[in-house]
C-alpha cells in the first residue's frame, strides 16, 4: 500500500516543521553543549596529526644509497624551504593582527579558524575562542584586511562564525567616497551583493564599501569589500555583486571585536 | 559489530572531512554518501532513520537550528533504497546518477527548510553551484560503491 510506505517520510517532515517552529520562537536548541567542542578540538588536530605523520612517513622511507640519501635530502630541503615560507607568512600575518589588535581598543580576543561549520547551506568557521575570552554572540570577526563575519554563537572555548558570503549575512555599509548607504549580503558563493542602493545614485566597478554603523552590529569604518561588477536594476535599487576584502575560504587568523 | 564499528569510523570520517576540506571553494558532502550507501541495501524506515541522525548531529554540530540536514539527510535515506528495489539494476551510471541526484534532492530539501524557517538574504544560483558540485564528487564515488550480489 503506498500510503503506508510513504507514513515515516510524513512523520519526518512533520516533525522538522515542528522543530523549527520550535526553535523559529525559541532559538536553535543546542544538543550537543560541551560535546561540540571536543568534536571541533579533534577536527582541528587532523591537520596537524596527518601532517606529522606524513612527516614521521617520510622519515622511515629513507634512502638504502647515496643518490637516495642525497634525493631525501634535496626533498626535506624542499620541505624545510616550505615550511619557512609557510612560518614567514604566518609571522607576517600574525605581525598584522597584533598592529591592528593594538590599534584597536574595542579587540576582545584573538583566534584560529580551526574548522569549517558542519552544515553545507551555511559558510560558517568554528574559532578556538568563546565566552571563556569574552566572545559574545553578534561580536564582529575581523583581520587586518577586513570585515570576516561575526559570531554566531560563543560556547566555552569555541564559537561559530557567520561569514560574510553566507546566504543569511547582512551588514550595513557605505560608500567610501560617496558615503552613500546600501545594504550588503552575502550569495552563498563566494561573493556578497550590494542591496538597496537608491537607482539614482553612482555606483561603479572599483568603489569601495565599508561599514556605516548603522545596524547597530558592526562598529563604522570597517572595510567590507569593493564593487566588481554592476548588476539589474530593480524598481527604485540597483544591484551589484560585491568582493569581499577577505577571501572567506582563506581565514586562518581573526579578531574580534566589540561594538 | 565489525559492521556497525566501520560505520561509525567512516560516519565520523566523513564528518571530519567535510568540515575541513573544501575543493576550489566547494565544500564537499560527503555524509550524504555514507547515508545512501548505508540506506541503499537497507530499508526506507531505517535508511531515514540513519539519515535523520546524521543529519541532526550535522544541525547540533553547526550551531542553527536543527531541522534542515535532518530532513535532507532522512530525504536521501529514505529515498536510496528504492534504488536498490524493482526494475533498478546496479549499473556504473546508476552508481553515478544515484549519489548526484539524491545529493541535490537532499539539498534542495536542506535549501527548502531554511528558505521557510530562517532569514535567507542571498540567491538561489550559487547554491545550486555548489549541490552540482557536491552531487558530482559523490556520484564519481558512488561508482566505486557496488553492493555485493547479495546485497542487491
Amino acid at each position: 500500500m503506498p500510503g503506508r510506505k510513504l507514513l515515516p517520510l510524513v512523520v519526518l517532515i512533520a516533525l522538522v516543521s515542528f522543530l523549527m517552529t520550535w526553535q523559529a520562537r525559541r532559538g536553535p536548541l543546542n544538543p550537543l553543549a560541551g560535546v561540540d567542542s571536543a568534536f571541533y578540538g579533534l577536527s582541528g588536530g587532523i591537520g596537524t596529526a596527518v601532517s606529522r605523520t606524513g612527516d614521521l612517513f617520510r622519515n622511515l622511507t629513507t634512502g638504502k644509497d647515496d643518490i637516495k640519501v642525497l634525493e631525501d635530502r634535496i626533498a626535506m630541503l624542499k620541505r624545510q624551504n616550505d615550511q619557512m615560507i609557510e612560518l614567514k607568512k604566518e609571522n607576517e600575518r600574525l605581525k598584522a593582527l597584533l598592529d591592528l589588535k593594538q590599534h584597536t581598543p574595542a579587540c576582545v580576543a584573538s583566534a584560529n579558524v580551526v574548522a569549517r561549520g558542519a552544515r553545507h547551506w551555511a559558510n560558517t568557521v568554528i574559532i578556538d575562542a568563546g565566552s571563556a575570552q569574552g566572545v559574545q554572540k553578534d561580536m564582529a570577526v575581523i583581520t587586518p584586511q577586513g570585515l570576516v563575519g561575526k559570531v554566531m554563537r560563543a560556547g566555552r572555548e569555541y564559537s561559530s562564525v557567520l561569514l560574510i558570503n553566507d546566504i543569511r549575512f547582512s551588514v550595513a555599509a557605505r560608500f567610501q567616497e560617496s558615503r552613500v548607504e546600501a545594504i550588503v549580503s552575502g550569495t552563498g558563493g563566494s561573493g556578497c551583493m550590494l542591496k538597496y542602493f537608491p537607482y539614482d545614485q553612482a555606483v561603479k566597478k572599483g568603489d569601495v564599501l565599508i561599514s556605516s554603523g548603522l545596524d547597530g552590529l558592526f562598529p563604522e569604518g570597517l572595510k567590507v569589500g569593493w564593487v566588481s561588477g554592476l548588476g539589474p536594476d530593480e524598481g527604485l535599487f540597483k544591484n551589484a555583486e560585491v568582493v569581499p576584502f577577505v577571501n572567506p575560504a582563506a581565514v586562518e587568523e581573526v579578531m574580534i571585536i566589540k561594538r | 559489530m565489525k559492521h556497525a564499528l566501520w560505520l561509525v569510523l567512516l560516519t565520523l570520517a566523513a564528518f571530519l572531512i567535510d568540515m575541513n576540506l573544501s575543493i576550489s571553494g566547494f565544500r564537499t558532502d560527503l555524509v550524504t554518501l555514507v547515508v545512501y550507501r548505508y540506506a541503499l541495501t537497507s530499508t526506507p524506515a531505517r535508511g531515514m532513520l540513519f539519515g535523520s541522525v546524521l543529519g541532526a548531529a550535522e544541525d547540533a554540530l553547526s550551531g542553527m537550528m536543527i531541522g534542515p540536514a535532518l530532513l535532507g539527510k532522512g530525504l536521501v535515506g529514505f529515498a536510496s533504497p528504492f534504488l536498490s528495489r524493482g526494475f533498478f539494476r546496479w549499473t556504473p551510471v546508476l552508481g553515478f546518477l544515484g549519489p548526484f541526484a539524491l545529493t541535490i534532492v537532499g539539498g534542495l530539501a536542506e535549501y527548502a527548510s531554511l528558505s521557510i524557517f530562517e532569514d535567507i538574504k542571498g540567491g538561489f544560483v550559487p547554491g545550486i553551484a555548489l549541490l552540482i558540485a557536491q552531487g558530482a564528487l559523490n556520484g564519481f564515488i558512488g561508482i566505486l560503491l557496488r553492493p555485493e550480489k547479495d546485497e542487491f
